[in-house]
């Protein structure tokens, strides 16, 4: 189909195969993409007109003439002529894509490229006579089969093999068709058939009839092209029966190994499957056959919805929560059409559920964005990639709802304080995900962190590494952020600090961007109102949001400043986690110092690991730094504001607490976090500092210069 | 007396009880070689579990609990989490683990006894962590139902009640006699059960993720095995203190039993 299907396509094939209920499961999703794609390939769920294409006009119909209105069946004519395109939707052609052999229908055809008159006899006839052969064919003329079974046996005896009808018809065909001329041929059978002897026609007369007009030949041809779904690794009998199905809700034949284009059902593993009676799979999971060649339908489509990263793949199947009408199956399809599976935003891969989204939510016609709003639901499922169908996570309803919210708070702390270095925040940075959304457009920096989301880097960013084996709990972490679940903040603490020890190569410290996005994540979540387990509130205070810019005309006011405006967020509000993060303030300080004033080739904190640091260990460290703080200020001639370096950190901290750390009442995985948080911040509270600093002629130059007055 | 449950689905009287385990596993139709449990009980599912109670024979309760004389209300009480857990054990199928050797043709017994040497396999369940339920149930099988009074107010049981899987024993406490009646509202509604309908019947709240699921609610003998002849869908909401709130006008009829509101089907 080269046209474009209409809202009303997809309500006519709605009204023929849609059960009518909203979905409800991955099954109606499944059943619905396979309504889609049929109306999209012209309406029809078993007949494939669009496959005759290539041999219209340049191919050859062959038409076999039977007639069965006395006792015995006969062969009366054998036609041929151009296949004219009025011609196809008579011949009710409906192709097989899979082996080789006859096609579902009754009319076979031959290779686009062509036949001589020897193949035609002994390839096409041979599928037309192979067709009547099929047990599911033949399974109209049994008990539950269909009233004008007869007809298939009677068709059975004329292409039998080795009769005479079946000889004479070949001699025919090698007569009467060009020897050595290779043409493309499409074979059918008319029949003449007495309607007061058929209940499958409609007529009053006798008269010739093609495939399409012949109720039991469609029937015939259903069972073939779904036979598939009902004996599907079985290797004798098969899994059918007379049942509710599950989708269509109706009682009818139902099949039991339809096709999963997940690939999460199947019979072929019994040892998977403790008692598994492969042939009484129906009795479970009842599909009706329809619905079986619905989920066949649709396997293109859920292929569009698909991300792979990591050894993961996540499919993410929009679908309308309400009622579904032509109009909203067309905006699905173009939704759904619109993917492309190599997208990128930026530097980053953009999933197909932001790229359904956008399309809908922004669309051009407000009718669809207000749909999108209200009714646009995801069926999310994430699994590994590869034959093992294990299910890690799944989410059945998920809404834009929490993705938005969750990008709208990831860029307001992006955009925010946080990312500030003038309002106490950290340096925002190039190529680190939750460092800098690169754009200083509103809306697309909204769907730059929509992305983010989407694409799994929220998380990945700031977690532990996993390696392949196992559940991937960041996965499990997305599909509950996407359905609104807050993430305890422990577990959390616990991941990014397993990051911290992941990053710290060969014993190095971990690059303090690190850290910084897992703040600026740790806050998105609490903005987004999805952290719980801590008693407060990330983001910092609104005094800090709105503080005007700071002196910058000198170092030492700059860097109480910055510290003042970092630690006024509700986080610090509790002593012992301010100075935890004071203490870590201190020791990045010092050390700082020791790398880049007195060349010292282990500065402190190479011997303190943030993530396996205890309150002992702490109380070392900070001894050491409260010492080093004193000592280098004596030692050095330039120190002449004060008795101690980074007087500010030490003043807060002894304001704070006069305790020493083993007499902190803090969780473990609290005091490593705000360790690390503080560390990353002293470490970098010089430098940039410097990078602040203006005395009216600012270069690098003279920034570093500064240092000595500034000491 | 059984109670009488008129033509909108609605009982007179109803039993309550809570039934809440460490585990909970509704295998989901539809899945196989993944093992994934349906977030609220089947409606087969519990009346599987009332049968057990009873005493019950397979198979031989399944027009009790039909969908004109039976009404199952059903509200989760704990929030709905799902945790995946590796099992290791031996297969069941009689070609590849079970081993048949003891006996022949001319035997009189034969015994089928598993090859416990194979290899073991790896099979992740996904299990619903600290399930619990409220269970409004009322039966017009007047005998059925009073013998389901009796050992749920005496605390016993036939066959052990669990959820989903054998080995996740169920407790079954705070067991009350009660009368629905019927709510009115004007425009919306809170529902503490479980939903009967899509989630198009429902009212957006923040702060409260709904979700959709459809199972086995009735099913009938055929066959020498059974076979499903309704399947429900339902609206849930993942935290057990939030509610599914509903327009007056969906075909839901709530009623109040105790303290809660809920829907039967």
């Amino acid at each position: 189909m080269s046209d474009r299907p209409t809202p009303d396509d997809f309500q006519r094939a709605l009204d023929s195969y849609w059960h009518g209920r909203p979905p409800a499961s991955l099954e109606d999703v499944m059943a619905l993409y396979g309504v889609l794609a049929v109306a999209a390939s012209g309406g029809s769920l078993y007949t494939t007109p669009s496959k005759l294409d290539p041999f219209v006009d340049d191919g050859r119909l062959i038409t076999v003439s039977i007639d069965l209105t006395s006792d015995t069946a006969e062969i009366v004519d054998v036609d041929q002529d151009v296949l004219r395109e009025d011609a196809i939707p008579k011949l009710g052609y409906s192709h097989k894509s899979s082996g080789r052999g006859a096609k579902y229908s009754l009319t076979q055809i031959g290779s686009k490229n062509g036949n001589d008159a020897e193949g035609v006899s002994s390839t096409i006839l041979g599928r037309l006579r192979s067709w009547t052969e099929q047990d599911s064919v033949q399974s109209v003329t049994s008990d539950d089969g269909h009233p004008d079974g007869w007809l298939l046996e009677a068709l059975a005896s004329v292409f039998e093999k080795d009769s005479e009808s079946l000889e004479s018809l070949e001699t025919e065909l090698l007569d009467r068709l060009p020897a050595d001329e290779s043409l493309p041929y499409v074979m059918t059978v008319r029949l003449k058939l007495d309607p007061a002897e058929i209940e499958s026609i409609d007529g009053t007369n006798e008269a010739w009839y093609y495939p399409a007009d012949v109720g039991v030949l469609e029937e015939a041809m259903q069972r073939y092209a779904t036979a598939n779904a009902a004996d599907k690794n079985i290797k004798k009998g098969a899994s059918e029966g007379h049942a509710v199905g599950v989708v269509s809700g109706t009682e009818g034949r139902v099949v039991g190994t339809p096709e999963s284009p997940l690939g999460i059902f199947s019979v072929k593993h019994p040892d998977a499957q403790p008692g598994l009676r492969k042939t009484e799979s129906w009795r479970n999971y009842p599909v009706s056959d329809d619905v079986a060649m619905l989920f066949a339908k649709g396997q293109d489509l859920i292929e569009r919805c698909v991300y792979r990263n990591g050894g993961m793949e996540t499919y993410a199947l929009p679908y309308f929560a309400g009622e579904i009408t032509g109009e909203k199956a067309d905006a699905l399809y173009l939704a759904l059409d619109s993917v492309d599976p190599e997208g990128q935003i930026g530097d980053s891969a953009d999933p197909p559920m932001a790229q359904v989204t956008f399309h809908l939510t922004e669309n051009d016609d407000p009718a669809i964005q207000q749909l999108a709003e209200e009714e646009l639901r995801f069926y999310t499922i994430t699994m590994p990639i590869g034959d093992d169908k294990h299910i890690i996570a799944e989410e059945p309803a998920a809404s834009v709802y929490w993705p938005t919210t969750i990008a709208e708070s990831l860029r307001e702390t992006i955009e925010g304080p946080t990312l500030t270095p003038a309002k106490g925040g950290f340096e925002p940075f190039d190529n680190w995900p939750l460092l800098q959304l690169d754009s200083t457009d509103t809306m697309r920096a909204r769907r730059l962190a929509y992305t983010l989301v989407t694409n799994h880097e929220f998380t990945d960013a700031v977690f532990a590494y996993r390696d392949e084996e196992g559940d991937d709990f960041r996965r499990i972490v997305d599909h509950r952020l996407l359905s609104g679940t807050p993430i305890d903040a422990h577990p959390l603490f616990e991941e990014y600090l397993q990051r911290y020890r992941d990053a710290a190569e060969g014993g190095e410290i971990p690059p303090q961007q690190l850290v910084a996005q897992q703040l600026v994540h740790l806050e998105t979540l609490s903005r987004a109102g999805l952290l719980r387990g801590l008693d407060t509130q990330i983001d910092p205070t609104d005094a800090t949001m709105t503080e005007p810019t700071i002196d910058t005309s000198d170092i030492e006011s700059i860097r109480e400043q910055r510290l003042d405006l970092f630690l006024d967020r509700p986080l610090f509000d509790d002593t012992t986690r301010k100075a935890a993060t004071l203490a870590g303030v201190l020791v990045g300080q010092i050390s700082w110092h020791q790398d880049s004033v007195r060349n010292v080739g282990r500065p402190l904190d190479s011997g303190t690991k943030g993530d396996q640091l205890t309150k002992n260990g702490l109380e070392n460290v900070l001894t050491a730094a409260l010492e080093k703080a004193k000592l280098y200020a004596q030692d050095s001639d330039q120190s002449y504001h004060r008795d101690l370096l980074f007087p500010e950190t030490v003043d807060r901290l002894l304001e704070k607490t006069e305790e020493m750390p083993t007499d902190w009442d803090i969780d473990k995985r609290e005091l490593r976090f705000c360790y690390v948080l503080g560390h990353a911040h002293g470490r970098r509270s010089m430098p940039v500092a410097y990078e602040m600093y203006d005395d009216g002629d600012t270069d690098t130059e003279d920034a570093t210069a500064a240092e000595s007055t500034a000491n | 007396m059984s109670p009488d449950i008129d033509a909108d689905g609605v009982p007179d009287r109803c039993l309550s009880f809570t039934v809440k385990s460490t585990w909970g596993h509704f295998k989901r139709v539809g899945r196989s070689a993944t093992k994934q449990t349906y977030r609220v009980p089947p409606r087969t599912t519990v009346a599987g579990m009332l049968a057990a109670i009873v005493g019950a024979e397979r198979n031989s309760y399944y027009d009790t609990f039909g969908a004109d004389n039976a009404a199952i209300a059903i509200t989760p009480l704990s929030d709905i989490r799902t945790v995946n857990i590796p099992t290791v054990g031996l297969g069941t199928d009689p070609k590849q683990d079970v081993t048949t050797n003891v006996g022949n043709y001319y035997s009189e017994f034969n015994l089928t006894y598993q090859n416990t040497e194979g290899d073991r396999q790896l099979h992740a369940y996904e299990v619903l962590a600290d399930p619990a339920y409220r269970i409004d149930v009322a039966l017009e099988d007047n005998d059925f139902y009073e013998e389901l009074r009796d050992h749920l107010e005496a605390g016993t049981a036939v066959y052990p009640p669990s959820l989903g899987k054998s080995e996740y024993l169920a407790t079954i406490d705070d067991v009350q006699a009660g009368h629905p009646e019927r709510v009115n509202a004007d425009t919306q509604l809170d529902v503490d059960s479980v939903v009967p309908g899509s989630l198009s019947d429902t009212i957006p709240q923040s702060g409260v993720t709904y979700g959709v699921e459809r199972s086995p609610a009735v099913m009938e003998r055929h066959n020498g095995g059974r076979r499903t002849t309704r399947f429900d869908d339902y609206v849930y909401t993942q935290q057990a203190d939030s509610t599914v709130q509903i327009g007056a006008r969906t075909d839901a009829i709530p009623v109040s039993v105790e303290s809660r509101t809920v829907v039967f089907r």
